[in-house]
């Protein structure tokens, strides 16, 4: 981790159904905050919008990364679409670019080191990033329900995937 | 109208994340009795102690410079301000000691302006 010229945040937010995961990034290797928010109210969209806002006034990051829910392919519940959708405002009200990242596109980023799969790229991005490596979930059986702690590797990706595009990553 | 960029306050949480510890854990090794502590310096509603910037680097190894950006750069801008009065004071002075001095003066200005790697010590 270099910390010597604080470069500009980016903020990658992945929701789930129990609230959401964030990770705000220096650098492709250099996170500098990450949580996992769950969220147990019954306006879950809402209250999601207010965390995230608090996150981005406390950071002012300069881009906020989010999955791209618009194709055919997306598979995200009508409540996740919403708020994605209400996420694409607040970047605007709040003057933070925004980019959207397709599942083609995160797929295509990690296929490079062989993980295509949720585990197998959580895999890869806890031997790329240690800080991370003591929060590998559990490989998720047939009749799991998902860890809370995939979402956030699952927004660290859409994080890696959006300096795969911009800048140098260990992953191209 | 673009919104101002917050400056990146301190990295102490970031490497007490990245370590897997917690606050009171944090707290307990650094000598403190409560997380509050440890808390109010990672939301840079205090300024770390001297005893626990010391205790930070003892801990990860990392120099107060660069875990404390924000409180490093305060206290460089008004050291800073108070060398350039006093070269400015002393600007006519041919004594030895006065020179001595615009010499160490000169150097933290070159220092602060190469940046932290600038380390020298004539």
């Amino acid at each position: 981790m270099t910390h010597e010229n604080p470069q500009n945040l980016v903020l990658s937010i992945y929701p789930f159904s129990r609230g959401f995961a964030f990770v705000l990034f220096e650098g492709p290797e250099s996170p500098f905050d990450w949580g996992v928010k769950e969220i147990k109210e019954k306006h879950k969209n809402t209250k999601t919008l207010d965390e995230i806002k608090k996150i981005i006034d406390r950071y002012r990051p300069e881009v906020l990364v989010i999955e791209d829910t618009t194709g055919k392919d997306s598979r995200r519940t009508s409540r996740i679409r919403k708020l994605y959708r209400m996420l694409v405002h607040l970047a605007e009200a709040e003057y933070v670019e925004l980019y959207r990242c397709s599942k083609s596109e995160l797929k295509q980023c990690f296929a490079s080191v062989g993980a295509s799969t949720k585990y197998e790229i959580a895999k890869a991005i806890a031997t790329q990033i240690p800080a991370f490596a003591h929060r590998i979930p559990p490989f998720r059986k047939p009749w799991m329900s998902e860890d809370p702690r995939q979402s956030l590797f699952d927004a660290v990706a859409l994080g890696l995937t959006y300096f795969a595009r911009h800048i140098r990553s260990p992953y191209v | 109208m673009k919104k101002i960029n917050r400056k990146v306050l301190c990295y102490l949480r970031t490497h007490r994340r990245v370590w897997g510890l917690t606050q009171p854990e944090l707290a307990s090794l650094m000598g403190f009795k409560s997380a509050a502590h440890v808390s109010r310096i990672e939301n840079g509603k205090c300024a770390p102690t001297v005893e626990s910037a010391l205790a930070c680097q003892v801990i990860f190894g990392i120099p107060p410079r660069v875990m404390f950006p924000h409180t490093h750069a305060l206290i460089e801008e008004k050291v800073m301000r108070n060398i350039y009065q006093m070269h400015l004071a002393l600007s006519n002075t041919t004594n030895l000691s006065g020179l001595r001095k615009r010499e160490l003066f000169s150097l933290a200005l070159k220092r602060a302006i190469g940046g932290p790697n600038t380390l020298d010590r004539t």
